[in-house]
């Protein structure tokens, strides 16, 4: 069985609102959560500071240009029509 | 023992500044030598300001002097009793000194210039330091002038090429310690200007304090023989060091720097140590105002490597013993791996520096 | 202030335009600024620093790796040379902050959105202020320049004769909800009860007046199923979240260079906690003013419940407690807008948003009985009591026309509208008349909107000028109908709505969330914060730009006019209002208007 992720084409958006007191804690927390998800190519795409928290997209690359993509051969994942 | 301060500068970003710093509290702290501590820049973060990867930030126990901006107190786990606030500018707001009252990790960010470092230092003795450790930013040297003598962390962040960095930190060293000091006629310095004088410390020309181009140096050139020396108050460029290496120079001239600081700013760093080799090996003499002594040298295989397929920089290290064996061989102060030794030998040195000064 | 001379330098290989901009800001402050080549060596700029005497620098950069030994250098050489005693310095470029300005040894850094002004204050030796209004929004009144005067007599004068007729038809009635906001206007002390007092009077009489579950609440203490006290500890940690948050909060505006529209958001997730973390999105993303959602049971049921309670579902309830809350934790320059409008508690709403010093209501008698559920006649009586009650707290309310949505065409839903402006206006109320701006099933049928959204909404508002000089607030919210689920889709929508309301130079607008289309779940944080950006880059892209309105918006106004006026001389021929709404003028069963029973046979006769 494949991994579902390997059929992403390229990369994965967070688009979320964090609570938290700067950009700084913003970052670090955006980053420390796609960690905690397990995803280790994580980036912010967009991050704006108010005084509630982070609007904040961040993006896990699954596949970067020149990788070994995965949707080239991927087998059948668990809950597909045979 | 007499107070002494030293600097830990660091010949690039990531060359293991704070690292020394912290081995050296521990060692300092575990002896109960009363410190001050204080920065030319700022090392709180958890990460690194521009490759993103994590830090260290200092410990400090009760009882130690600091001083830091304003906003370091409330992002530090110390907690520090502030006795002064000083009139001193930061982006992360006016330095304040103080005295541990919790121990507790601190984040550095100190003055950013050398007069003001000279204000904390003389507030820090006052107050009971016997050692003030200024710890260094990125590869700042100016604000070291302030101090008695500082360590140079060297290391492959600089260049991962180690014969470039053996001569590189050899060039620092050579340009440190070579040359010794020297009084100048009272004429001569008072003005801010570069003099040319001669043996009866009358002054025969006046050149700006920073030669950036060597054109004014033409004067320089086919010297009489009763001129007696070149002072320089600010910086000279590598470029009229090179000029001044193609002229003739009477035999027992001078040329007086403030201090080694304005050679190491010139642009290279091995044009000025052949600068001043070339003019000792001619019978000229190379003397500083001021001296800035290279205490000993710190290395550190580590470099963030950049890896293009995720445009991240990860740790990358070259080869600690072969990188310690190295700078050893090229330079006489001696050379530490503290993360390898642990702080004692440099601890120790330092010590007896303090000792030695006293007598 | 004298003068001082800056010297700019780009160490990139081209020029920062944002340095440019900075040194005009300069220029323009009378100082002499001096722009160098871009990527002169550190020894270069030091040297033209020395020549040109310059009291600050201001160096921009792009970070990379390397780059942060240049800039230090840059600082060690101006130390070692004298000059950095005498020299402010400053840096600016991505990814600058001021940590990294402290490391790299300058006096100040600047990242990016720095605005000249900071720059300034830096040059100056100045404390840097953010911008007025920034940090203090000033609450406006939207009614204050409007003088109400009709400029077409036709409809003045037969809005004259149906409003003196529903005036006199409720003269001698009464319900249910104009009983329970009499009990709430005399009978409970908002100071008394917000210090724990009692109200005897209030709790021996209110009850009584209440529907099932109302009255279970307060007799037998039964809470409405989906609802839910909050813990103490909740509480505190609620006063706790507020408090912290207000200390970081700044309120920027989203309008740029216009004076107006204010921008309104909706909020009412169930939950007043999440609705108070949504509000203070809102607030911190621009938006001028929040209104109150309550769930649409609200407005079948008669009587509020109190206690400080959470919701499972869309709406958050009205309880005093729950208002109380939530002002408590808007900015002092957030404008506040409780909704009265529909349903079997209206007049009593106007009372609470009264006492809880809201800022607007929102009543409208023909929509809350042909489109929301309540009984003509009920509505009528309960629509009159709510308009006065709203005009003896100073409170403006708009007239909202959702029976648009209903299918029910512009010109009705707009005669109903003015007949409650004109009502408002005869018991000395400030009516906002809110017309939608919408993809409403009338358009959609006729095929008016086949090629743009624009012409049919500027005629709504032409005509609705033309008739009466009154505020005008498109709502609620703008571009309904036009949204789908995707979020740059509805965004783009919504701006494009509220830049076409601002060319047209209405008062305010209401817009929704880009996940305004999404029905399997409350509103998010991250989609108010998006809808708020587009807005403010429409304002930004149009500015003040005015709009010429088209032939064919030209030629609907008049129409809209015309027919508006034809309703309203039904209306007034049929001689009883009541009626009027029963029959199907103001909205038909063919329309897809459906006179409400909510609170069927509960108007009493005095």
């Amino acid at each position: 069985m494949s991994r579902i992720l390997d059929r992403v084409m390229d990369g994965m958006d967070i688009e979320t609102f964090i609570i938290c007191v700067s950009e700084d804690e913003g970052r670090r927390l955006t980053l420390q959560m796609f960690r905690e998800m397990g995803f280790t190519d994580a980036d912010i795409v967009f991050i704006q500071f108010q005084g509630p928290g982070v609007r904040v997209r961040a993006r896990a690359y699954v596949h970067r240009p020149g990788d070994n993509y995965g949707w080239l051969k991927a087998g059948p994942v668990e809950g597909d029509v045979k | 023992m007499k107070p002494l301060t030293i600097g830990i500068a660091g010949i690039a970003k990531n060359t293991g500044k704070t690292t020394t710093a912290r081995a050296l509290l521990e060692y300092f702290q575990n002896r109960e030598i009363s410190l001050g501590v204080t920065s030319i820049g700022y090392d709180g973060e958890r990460t690194d300001n521009i490759t993103g990867l994590p830090k260290p930030r200092v410990f400090l126990k009760k009882g130690n002097l600091v001083a830091v901006s304003e906003k370091c107190l409330s992002v530090s786990t110390a907690r520090v009793k502030v006795m002064n606030r000083m009139d001193i500018p930061t982006p992360l707001g006016s330095i304040v000194s103080g005295r541990v009252v919790e121990e507790g990790l601190l984040v550095l960010a100190g003055p950013n210039q050398s007069r003001y470092l000279r204000t904390i230092r003389d507030w820090m003795y006052r107050h009971g330091a016997e050692i003030v450790l200024v710890d260094g930013a990125l590869n700042r040297v100016a604000p070291m002038v302030e101090t008695d003598g500082f360590i140079l962390c060297t290391g492959a962040s600089y260049d991962t090429d180690m014969d470039r960095l053996a001569l590189e930190t050899r060039g620092i060293e050579v340009l440190c310690n070579l040359p010794g000091t020297v009084e100048i006629p009272p004429a001569v310095a008072a003005g801010g200007k570069s003099v040319l004088w001669d043996q009866n410390g009358r002054i025969l020309a006046e050149l700006p304090a920073f030669l950036w181009e060597p054109g004014p140096l033409a004067i320089l050139n086919g010297l009489p023989a009763r001129a007696g020396g070149f002072y320089l108050p600010g910086v000279i460029s590598s470029g009229c060091l090179e000029a001044i290496r193609r002229m003739t120079i009477p035999a027992g001239f001078k040329f007086v720097f403030e201090n080694p600081v304005k050679l190491l700013l010139g642009g290279s760093v091995v044009t000025a140590r052949l600068f001043v080799e070339d003019v000792l090996e001619r019978g000229g003499k190379v003397f500083y105002r001021r001296s800035l002594p290279l205490i000993a040298v710190t290395v550190n295989p580590f470099y963030p490597g950049y890896k293009n397929e995720t445009c991240r920089y990860l740790p990358a290290f070259v080869d600690g013993e072969v990188l310690l064996s190295k700078i050893r061989e090229s330079v006489d102060v001696p050379v530490f791996n503290v993360v390898k030794q642990g702080p004692e030998e440099l601890g120790g040195l330092l010590l007896v520096l303090g000792r030695q000064a006293a007598c | 202030m004298t003068p001082r001379t800056i010297l700019l330098a780009p160490i990139d290989p081209v020029h920062d335009v944002g340095l440019k901009m900075i040194r005009r800001g300069l220029k323009e402050a009378g100082h002499n600024t001096i722009l160098l080549p871009p990527d002169l060596p550190p020894e270069e700029i030091i040297q033209e620093i020395i020549n040109k005497r310059a009291d600050t620098v201001l160096l921009s950069r792009t970070l990379g790796y390397g780059v942060a030994e240049i800039l230090a250098r840059f600082v060690d050489l101006a130390d070692a040379l004298g000059v950095r005693e005498r020299v402010k310095l400053g840096i600016g470029g991505m990814a600058i902050r001021p940590e990294l300005a402290a490391e790299l040894g300058f006096d100040a850094g600047f990242g990016p959105g720095t605005t000249v002004e900071e720059a300034l204050a830096f040059v100056e030796d100045r404390e840097y202020v953010p911008e007025q209004g920034k940090r203090d929004k000033q609450k406006r009144d939207l009614t204050a320049s409007y003088t109400y005067a009709y400029g077409n007599s036709v409809i003045a004068e037969l809005l004259g004769q149906i409003t003196g007729g529903i005036l006199a038809w409720v003269q001698n009635k009464t319900s249910p909800g104009v009983l329970r906001a009499r009990a709430r206007e005399e009978l409970w002390d908002v100071r008394r009860w917000r210090g724990y007092g009692k109200m005897t009077e209030f709790l021996k009489e209110y009850p009584g007046l209440c529907g099932e579950m109302t009255r279970n609440f307060y007799l037998k203490g039964i809470m409405h199923p989906k609802t839910r006290r909050f813990t103490r500890e909740e509480v505190a940690a609620l006063e706790n979240y507020v408090s912290k948050t207000k200390e970081r909060m700044t309120v920027p505006g989203l309008q740029h260079s216009l004076k107006k529209p204010m921008v309104f958001n909706q909020y009412g997730t169930g939950c007043p906690f999440m609705d108070t973390g949504h509000i203070k999105v809102s607030e911190a993303w621009g938006a001028d003013g929040v209104i109150h959602f309550d769930p649409s049971w609200g407005a079948r049921t008669e009587g509020f419940m109190d206690g400080f309670l959470t919701h499972q579902e869309d709406g958050t309830v009205i309880t005093p407690a729950n208002l109380n809350r939530i002002k408590q934790s808007l900015e002092p320059g957030t404008l506040w807008q409780i909704r009265a409008h529909r349903g079997l508690n209206t007049p009593e709403t106007a009372v609470l948003a009264g006492k809880f010093q809201a800022d607007f209501t929102k009543i409208n008698i023909c929509y809350g009985a042909l489109g929301a559920g309540t009984d003509p006649a009920r509505m009528t009586v309960d629509g009159v009591a709510a308009i006065k009650y709203a005009a003896k707290y100073g409170l403006p309310f708009d007239i909202v026309t959702n029976e648009e949505l209903c299918g029910v065409p512009a010109h009705k839903a707009f005669a109903g509208m003015l007949i409650s402006c004109a009502l408002g206006l005869r018991l000395g109320g400030k009516p906002v008349l809110q017309p939608l701006f919408c993809y409403s099933p009338e358009v959609m049928v006729e095929g008016w909107m086949k090629d743009n959204y624009v012409d049919f909404n500027v005629a709504k508002v032409l005509a609705l000028r033309r008739i009466i000089d009154a505020p005008l607030w498109p709502g609620a919210p703008i571009g309904f109908l036009t949204h789908t689920e995707d979020r740059i889709q509805s965004s783009a929508s919504t701006a494009y709505h509220a830049s076409l309301a601002a060319m047209l130079g209405v008062d305010a607008v209401t817009i929704a969330s880009s996940d305004e289309a999404y029905s399997g779940g409350p509103i998010s944080a991250p989609s108010k914060v998006d809808t708020l950006r587009a807005v403010g880059e429409g304002f930004r892209f149009f500015g003040n730009m005015k709009l010429e309105p088209s032939p064919q918006a030209l030629e609907w106004s008049w129409q809209i006019e015309e027919d508006i006026a034809k309703v309203l001389r039904q209306v007034s021929e049929r001689g009883d209002f009541v009626g009027a709404l029963y029959d199907g003028i103001l909205g038909s069963r063919e329309d897809g208007a459906y006179p409400g029973r909510n609170g069927k046979d509960t108007v009493m006769n005095v």
